[in-house]
């Protein structure tokens, strides 16, 4: 391990000339020091590899033996696992419609929080290419209903972006914003940025915000008020995301039912469960000191938010929604949404694959109930994914072809689950983007929830696209374009007619 | 309402838990040795045991009629698994003490939603639960059970709904519409309502365009999903999208339309046709089992409207009702006990004594309970099907002379497809059968074949 952290080293003298001591960098990789266990680096430890390689040839050689055989109990060991995901889907979304699980805050108790009690909050924005959203962002920024001698914004910039920082210091930036260059090294990602940042952060409080977000302007003062009321244990305040531009176009509509759903009814009721909460990228609200404790991000892995969120459940800490939204750009086009869905998946499997390096372990420290919420969860999103489009293509095969030697696959009681799957499960994901919709407020958007199994494609493709990544650039971040939406200008639009 | 602390949740899993099993306990040592489950538990278990034996006769059962919807089957289905060595019908029991069980649950849930007192809600669920009605359905495994379940919790989320405009309630209530429908088809009168109720809903709070258009899409997904797999379902296997509707009386209402040669006047004809559709809204559909359980639910909600700050006092009314549905005596006869079953059992006696080498063709649901009543001799010659499809069975056949019972097409027999499918045969005979003779008012007839043993 020593002699691959020193891979990641950079020299005391080009440090110093970005303003970064030698012991801020080597909290940076403090992690793979520390816990290699629970690095990204390398995916796969040699006892994975070896088991991995077992379980490939013990396969090989049942194919061999006895195919048919073999087949059926794949696909019967399939179908559970579609039951059980579906199961849990339904209960999570059940106990999230029954009971609001986010934490709440009246005007009245905001309006009550005094200046000189509020501590110091530290903002990490991570940039990189994004001299569009530069000037938005100081604007929101701006917007913030904080006291501005309480905040620290920390521009996390990378050094071989010579563009936004210029952009950046062709601002006029006020004086809680403060530029941290990032020297050029490998791994080349938003969590190594963070973790100079987490390094330097004096604050009580951090908050990670993306470079084209728009938090509700009291969304600081909530998020202490949610650390002074929650439990001890609970170290990270989540906000819910959704996008200003949901009407852009079809896919925008789409992207917006799914946020809707994750962050408004399954993030809200994992919560309640105490499963881990797979983070979202930003708008993540952290007590400073303890996430140094944990130390911080993992720079190796590429949804470094989702591996933050398990790591807090593993050490016994939760993870609480808090009512307040943060507005981003949903990804508009196309080819770009299937970059970042990529890099989403690749992250699920990096996460899930270094969580399960010591299962035991893992189980102990979780417990039943969250331990199914992390295999159904971090595991199972990226799995369905892309084993999907087998089943689809069985489907359509024997509807169009109605090839008997099918029938051999799903004998009684396999058909039952799989019809059962088939008809409630995909009815149970459909139903909850309409419900998620509507309970988001944006009754427009609805019936798009109905085209739900078109989007499913389109995952399915970014996942297969990420999970092939993973075999050769497992921490290649690919970047997301911002700065595509039409109303650059526009301001937050408000939630219209909310049905709570 | 308020919302409730998840103690509520875990008493609502004990309270399923706890009642199912006395209700199961109850039903199977008052049946046992005999099992004494209904008609409609016959023939949903028949259809079950089909389905398990992957038979085409129980996938044309499950989703061939209107009159026997789906839900009901798709209830005992797992648990005809389990019950497989226990006597005639306990799974159609468990099935039904399965629902009124969820019904307690729930209604535990919504009570302590309008802060009801845990210990008068308990008591009042006791009290109904081991009423003589209640036990009564459960012993007997009828899925009225589900029906009741299905329209109390109907029933109350609509009225959270109008009162809270919250999501869980509008969900959980466009769920229960189309699972309603396919329980019992009576329940699209109970449909039609809360869409009206949906509507008028709507039109008061006026909320806007897309307000309106996303409720209406809520609540009408599921109907329409379930709808469309129906008719999916039907004509995947039984070959025809709406073969389940043929057993209404349509053609009541083309005599209205086209009935001018007809000698009737228009007002004859409305008025026969209205009795016609009258008839379906009763047939087979208990409404009478739904009122008390559904006065109890509302009870308890008028007493928290009524007595606001007094719950205790609130509480009193669903006890009372609860109290008072544990006064009323049993009603309801078992299928060993009913009028049909002795006929049928007749009929079945006479079929004994029919040439021992014939194949009997016995179509439909009401095969099911012959099935039940044969000695094994017969229930080897029997050709039950869901459908006929006489060509096939002349192909099973061959080299035997084969005979169809045919029921007088009046009340349930009307739904069957042998009268559906040949409306002449009861009484007048068609062209390829040979009356044989009358057992009771069914009646044999033989089928006449070239390959004439």
């Amino acid at each position: 391990m020593r002699v691959m952290v020193e891979r990641f080293d950079v020299a005391e003298e080009r440090l110093s000339c970005f303003g970064i001591s030698p012991a801020h960098w080597r909290f940076v990789f403090e992690i793979l020091r520390q816990r290699p266990d629970e690095c990204a680096c390398p995916v796969l430890t040699w006892p994975q590899r070896c088991v991995l390689l077992l379980a490939v040839a013990g396969v090989s050689w049942w194919l061999w033996r006895d195919a048919v055989t073999c087949l059926l109990f794949i696909n019967g060991c399939l179908i559970a696992f579609y039951l059980f995901l579906i199961a849990y889907k339904f209960y999570v979304i059940h106990v999230s419609l029954g009971h609001p699980r986010e934490l709440r805050f009246t005007q009245a108790e905001i309006a009550a929080l005094r200046d000189e009690e509020l501590p110091l909050y530290t903002i990490l924005v991570p940039l990189y290419r994004e001299t569009e959203s530069l000037p938005r962002l100081m604007q929101s920024l701006r917007q913030l209903n904080y006291p501005p001698d309480k905040l620290e914004v920390l521009l996390l910039l990378e050094e071989d972006d010579v563009a936004t920082q210029e952009a950046a210091a062709a601002l006029a930036l006020p004086p809680f914003v403060r530029k941290v260059v990032v020297p050029n090294s490998q791994p080349k990602t938003k969590p190594k940025a963070c973790n100079v940042g987490l390094a330097q952060a004096r604050g009580k409080y951090l908050v990670i915000f993306d470079a084209e977000d728009r938090p509700e302007p009291d969304q600081l003062k909530k998020a202490v008020l949610g650390f002074r009321r929650a439990p001890a244990n609970v170290v990270c305040l989540q906000a819910k995301l959704n996008f200003y531009n949901q009407r852009q176009n079809l896919l925008t509509r789409l992207f917006t039912t799914e946020y809707s759903m994750w962050f408004d009814l399954y993030l809200p009721g994992l919560s309640h469960l105490e499963a881990p909460i797979p983070l979202g990228g930003t708008s993540n609200h952290f007590d400073t000191e303890r996430l140094r404790q944990l130390l911080g991000w993992d720079p190796f892995n590429v949804t470094e938010d989702c591996d933050l969120g398990v790591r807090l459940a593993a050490h016994g800490l939760a993870t609480a929604m808090l009512d307040s939204t943060t507005w981003e750009e949903a990804c508009s086009a196309l080819g770009y949404w299937i970059r970042q869905r990529s890099r989403w998946t690749k992250g699920y499997i990096q996460t899930y694959l270094v969580h399960m390096r010591h299962p035991l372990r893992l189980h102990r420290r979780l417990g039943i109930g969250a331990s199914i919420g992390f295999h159904l969860v971090i595991g199972g999103t990226p799995f369905c994914l892309l084993i999907n489009p087998f089943y689809w293509l069985m489907t359509l095969s024997w509807f169009a072809f109605r090839w008997e030697s099918m029938a051999s696959f799903f004998p009684f009681p396999i058909i039952l689950w799989a019809l059962v799957c088939l008809f409630v499960g995909n009815f149970v994901f459909v139903y909850s983007s309409l419900l998620a919709a509507y309970r988001r407020g944006y009754y427009d958007l609805v019936k798009y929830g109905l085209l739900v199994p078109a989007y499913w494609v389109l995952m399915t493709i970014g996942a297969w696209k990420g999970f092939l990544q993973l075999l050769y650039k497992p921490n290649y971040w690919e970047k997301t374009r911002h700065g595509l939406d039409l109303e650059a200008a526009a301001s937050v639009a408000p939630a219209p007619e909310t049905g709570r | 309402m308020q919302t409730i602390p998840m103690t509520t949740g875990r008493q609502g899993v004990a309270i399923f838990l706890a009642f199912f099993a006395l209700g199961v306990a109850a039903a199977a040592f008052t049946g046992y040795p005999e099992g004494i489950p209904c008609q409609d538990a016959v023939v949903r278990c028949g259809i079950g045991e089909d389905l398990l034996a992957g038979l085409t006769r129980g996938r044309q059962g499950l989703v061939g009629s209107l009159r026997w919807a789906p839900l009901p089957t798709l209830a005992v289905l797992p648990l005809l698994k389990v019950t497989r060595e226990a006597p005639l019908g306990l799974a159609a029991c468990a099935a039904a003490a399965g629902a009124y069980a969820l019904l307690c649950a729930f209604l535990n849930s919504w009570w302590a939603r309008l802060r009801l007192p845990g210990a008068l809600r308990l008591g009042a669920l006791l009290a109904f639960f081991a009423s003589p009605a209640v036990q009564g359905h459960i012993a007997r495994g009828s899925s009225d059970a589900i029906l009741v379940l299905v329209g109390v919790g109907t029933v109350c989320f609509l009225i959270e709904w109008w009162e809270t405009d919250e999501l869980r309630p509008l969900a959980y209530l466009s769920l229960l519409l189309p699972l309603g429908m396919a329980t019992r088809y009576q329940f699209g009168l109970i449909f039609v309502v809360v869409l009206l109720a949906v509507f008028l809903h709507l039109r008061l709070r006026r909320r806007g365009h897309f307000y309106a258009q996303g409720t209406l899409i809520i609540v009408g997904t599921p109907a329409l999903y379930i709808a469309a797999l129906w008719v999916a379902a039907n004509w995947l296997i039984m070959g025809e999208p709406f073969f389940f509707l043929r057993g209404l009386p349509w053609q009541t209402l083309r005599a209205i339309v086209q009935g001018g040669h007809m000698s009737a006047s228009l007002a004859e004809r409305i008025c026969s046709a209205g009795s016609a559709w009258l008839t379906l809204v009763h047939e087979g559909c208990a409404w009478e089992v739904l009122v008390l359980p559904l006065l109890m639910a509302l009870a308890g909600w008028a007493g928290a409207r009524v007595f606001r700050r007094h719950p205790r006092i609130g509480a009193l009314p669903c006890v009372v009702v609860a109290l008072l549905i544990l006064c009323l005596p049993e009603s309801g006869t078992s299928w060993r006990e009913a009028e049909s079953t002795w006929k049928m059992a007749r009929v079945v006696r006479q079929l004994e004594t029919t040439d021992s080498e014939a194949a009997i063709l016995v179509s439909g649901y009401r095969g099911h309970d012959m099935r039940y009543l044969a000695s094994p001799a017969l229930r080897a010659r029997l050709e039950h099907t869901i459908s006929v499809y006489l060509d096939e069975a002349l192909r099973r056949t061959r080299g035997k002379r084969l005979y169809v019972i045919v029921p007088p097409p009046r009340g349930l027999n009307r739904w069957e497809d042998i009268n559906i499918k040949f409306q002449t045969l009861y009484g007048r005979g068609t062209n390829f059968a040979l009356y044989e003779r009358s057992l009771d008012d069914w009646q044999l007839w033989q089928v006449v074949r070239i390959d004439q043993p």
